[in-house]
């Protein structure tokens, strides 16, 4: 096999492989770092590589399965994270100035999870700077570009976590969603982005950016992949007081493709939104296709979630200004003028608006749990714009000129503030050859069966296999 | 739109520490402006707005 078959594979397959003694950790490490020299360069994914410990330890992944010492599917799989997880003696930068030299001492949850399953890491992907936006447009470490058309972003805030697993230059990643920030770049780069429930993984060790909304979550080539890095880092932590004690599934086990008679439910408010035509389509050809796998599709209403954008910015812009307060009053000069900008407002709002939004919130959440007694899952898409150009600020979508941040998290922000399980899945693309996206969300802790409804489309659609031509 | 002035923009960032020039304080003014009439809208529903409970995760749907 060529090396970039073997970094083109997708988690399942090299774990297959690797079992079977196949193909070493060694060979498939060695070809992610290729595609990273040879890529990289341009597409801005990543923002350290750490080739050399990578090697060290695919060779030590490669010597225990030789001695029979096998331990699961993500054992010598090369993964790269968010440049925001702690990881021992690893520069963690956020994607910030401010932390270009903050080297910690302790592994955050999720690496240490990662390393008790085997993984290889090929190093930290780029983000936008704090994860505070959606473009990965970093004035630090690289504009991130989207490998299916390279003057476009990829996406935020985990941008360059989309990019490196679309581009093959590593075989998966996690990334942070606090307001989209996982599902958005997987759906703008073609590849599937799952948020869990909230508490599904600890966030101990993951740098905050909201305290309330903040997610980790698996970015991966196929739903199955996703369902194996979840499998390796779902569970309690006492370490993270938003962490859940429910006890977790088995994820991949328990990942089937049939739906006959499951509920799907279509949010009537969110489709009649301006809505790009050619992601609408998409999103409702895909509904067409549950639906003819035996799934139920019903109309369901959600009338308080108008309100979600607003409540969603002043949760957001409160908390972030909260946890950057210190560090911004003493090193202004060290945040991007945006970053001051968003931190200078978010200090400005008022706590009666903050406590409002909460209060506003817990409506949203009822309209979601009416909605989710009614079906199984809720379906919409996850950005109403294809991925934009870089720099554009604004587009036009029914003849009106709209704001490109806000049409891109319109959707995937409501799924932060209930804290449900959503994934993000391909679902088609422009005729100009960029990737769609729906969510799939379900009730609290049912990430099992959000996972088999994007399992069951994905099995019978033609996206999975489509790489973009670097 | 809700109107709010450069300076005062500039008097309550002092307040908490931070210090901007006249320029990014009329940014920041027009900004926060636009930000705080989007938030008006959650007035439509003063009087009708949930519980206000400590736990922001969803166990109990």
């Amino acid at each position: 096999m060529k090396a970039t078959e073997l970094a083109s594979l997708n988690i399942g397959e090299a774990a297959e492989l690797i079992r079977k003694k196949s193909v070493s950790p060694v060979e498939i490490t060695r070809a992610c770092l290729e595609q990273v020299e040879r890529h990289d360069r341009r597409l801005h994914g990543y923002i350290t590589v750490l080739a050399d410990s990578a090697m060290s330890e695919a060779r030590h992944a490669e010597q225990s399965i030789a001695r029979g010492e096998y331990l699961g599917p993500l054992h010598g799989i090369p993964l790269a994270l968010k440049d925001t997880f702690a990881m021992r003696g690893v520069r963690v930068t956020a994607g910030s100035k401010l932390l270009e030299k903050n080297v910690l001492d302790y592994d955050s949850a999720v690496i240490e999870r990662l390393r008790k399953a085997g993984v290889v890491f090929l190093g930290t992907l780029n983000m936008h700077e704090f994860a505070f936006g959606a473009t990965t447009a970093n004035p630090f470490y690289g504009v991130a570009r989207n490998p299916w058309d390279q003057e476009r972003i990829p996406g935020g805030s985990s941008g360059g976590s989309a990019v490196a697993v679309a581009a093959s230059m590593c075989l998966g990643s996690i990334g942070t969603d606090a307001g989209g920030s996982v599902r958005l770049p997987a759906s703008l780069c073609g590849i599937v982005g799952l948020k869990p429930t909230f508490g599904r993984i600890s966030r101990f060790g993951t740098l905050p950016l909201s305290l309330t909304m903040d997610h980790n979550g698996p970015m991966t080539k196929t739903v199955a992949d996703a369902a194996i890095i979840l499998d390796a880092v779902a569970g309690p932590d006492p370490r993270d007081p938003g962490c859940s004690a429910r006890p977790v599934s088995r994820y991949r086990e328990e990942l089937a493709s049939d739906i006959k008679g499951l509920k799907i439910g279509l949010p009537k408010e969110y489709f009649a939104e301006a809505m790009d035509p050619e992601v609408r389509s998409a999103v409702i050809a895909a509904v067409q296709k549950l639906a003819s796998l035996g799934a139920v599709v019903e109309e369901v209403s959600l009338p308080h979630c108008k309100y979600a954008p607003p409540t969603f910015v002043a949760l957001a812009m409160s908390e972030a200004a909260s946890v950057h307060a210190r560090d911004f009053r003493s090193k202004p000069g060290e945040y991007s003028p945006e970053l001051r900008d968003l931190l200078s407002m978010g200090l400005l709002i008022p706590g009666r608006r903050y406590l409002q939004a909460q209060r506003v919130r817990t409506m949203i959440v009822r309209d979601l749990a009416a909605a989710l007694r009614q079906v199984s899952v809720i379906v919409m898409p996850t950005s109403t714009i294809p991925a934009p150009r870089i720099g554009e600020r604004s587009t036009t979508l029914n003849g009106k000129t709209v704001n490109v941040l806000a049409a891109l998290t319109r959707l995937t922000s409501l799924f932060n503030l209930t804290g449900l399980p959503t994934v993000s899945i391909p679902c088609g693309f422009t005729a100009a050859g960029l990737p769609i996206g729906m969510q799939i969300a379900g009730k609290p802790f049912a990430e099992t069966t959000v996972l088999r409804v994007a399992h069951a489309y994905e099995t019978n659609s033609e996206w999975k296999d489509r790489r973009p031509a670097l | 739109m809700q109107t709010i002035s450069a300076n005062e923009v500039k008097k309550m960032l002092a307040e908490l520490g931070v210090s901007v020039g006249d320029e990014d304080a009329n940014r920041l003014a027009s900004g926060l402006g636009a930000i705080l009439a989007d938030l008006h809208k959650l007035d439509e529903v003063e009087g009708e707005e949930g519980e206000l409970t400590p736990r922001f995760a969803v166990e109990d749907i």
